[in-house]
């Protein structure tokens, strides 16, 4: 798939302004672990590393499992090793995560500020309308920052409800009753499906410039 | 079954000795989670580490039945870089020195 081509993802209002808001929650936490990160280190912390952590990342694992697994040890037996690799991607990792999902929010916003065809009245703000499908326009850069940033998003989303084994998957599943399992399934099946997509366009011929995938 | 998922991991051995011999060998693991996808590990495999689609199936396959496979090897650096992108991608990924 060249750049020219793109990927229509058609979602509804509703999913849109809701997977804005996730995305916007996302962008929060990765700002404020971002900013704790930044903070003077405590004079106690060895030289060394209160020195790099000074331009470059931390050394520590999050504490907060969900960033925990975003950013988590490359090292599984060799905590100083891991130290030094967090200390050097951290941040690239971080920069890179909030980029793409700041990317996923302006197509979003983008879109559904688009003058809708035969729309006659915008002020009619009725069921209905967060029912109404539209399309978001991706391009290859956007489509694979808007993976990235589901897979991750969903990650996270795992995470606050306690899924680290395909065990507990099932017995969170059973004991759902708020419906964030909803959530969950929904960011999947919208992965999924981007996925799909690109694998199709991936496999077809590249002579042609105008085509267009679509994914609803 | 066994015999498919072990297959990946020759290949990977003769091309990487063909391509160059370094001193010590280092490998980037990936690590099974409940979470991610498996048409997106795939994806993932072939569109960074440019496998074609049969061995990205089965390197994802590994991951999912084994709980880990190793997806590279080389210099540590780059498998540094491997895991860190692999992270980026929001798959669990670490490195360690071939044999541990």
């Amino acid at each position: 798939m060249s750049d020219s081509r793109a990927l229509i993802l058609t979602i509804t209002r509703l999913e849109a302004d809701y997977l804005a808001d996730l995305v916007g929650q996302f962008i929060s936490l990765l700002d404020e672990y971002s900013d704790e990160r930044a903070a003077p280190a405590a004079p106690s912390s060895a030289g060394a590393g209160a020195i790099a952590g000074a331009f470059g990342g931390a050394e520590d694992t999050p504490e907060d499992p969900a960033l925990a697994r975003l950013m988590p040890d490359a090292y599984a037996d060799d905590e100083e090793a891991s130290a030094e690799f967090r200390r050097h991607t951290e941040n690239e990792l971080l920069a890179r995560r909030i980029r793409d999902a700041r990317r996923v929010l302006g197509g979003l916003d983008m879109s559904l500020n688009e003058p809708v065809a035969g729309a006659v009245d915008a002020s009619a703000q009725t069921s209905a309308d967060a029912q109404a499908p539209f399309d978001v326009v991706l391009d290859r850069a956007s489509a694979e920052a808007w993976t990235r940033t589901l897979a991750a998003v969903r990650l996270v989303v795992a995470s606050r409800l306690g899924i680290e084994t395909e065990a507990d998957d099932e017995a969170a599943r059973a004991a759902d009753d708020d419906g964030r399992f909803g959530v969950y399934d929904w960011l999947g099946f919208r992965l999924d499906g981007i996925v799909q997509a690109l694998d199709d366009a991936d496999g077809e011929e590249p002579d042609d410039p105008d085509g267009v995938e679509t994914h609803r | 079954m066994m015999g498919a998922l072990a297959a990946p991991e020759l290949d990977e051995r003769v091309e990487l000795d063909e391509a160059a011999s370094p001193p010590a060998v280092w490998q980037t693991v990936v690590w099974n989670d409940p979470v991610n996808l498996m048409s997106y590990v795939a994806r993932v495999f072939r569109t960074y580490f440019g496998f074609d689609q049969a061995k990205a199936e089965r390197l994802m396959l590994a991951v999912h039945e084994q709980g880990h496979a190793v997806v590279a090897e080389g210099p540590r650096e780059q498998m540094e870089m491997h895991a860190q992108a692999m992270h980026g991608y929001a798959l669990w990924a670490t490195v360690r020195k071939a044999g541990e």
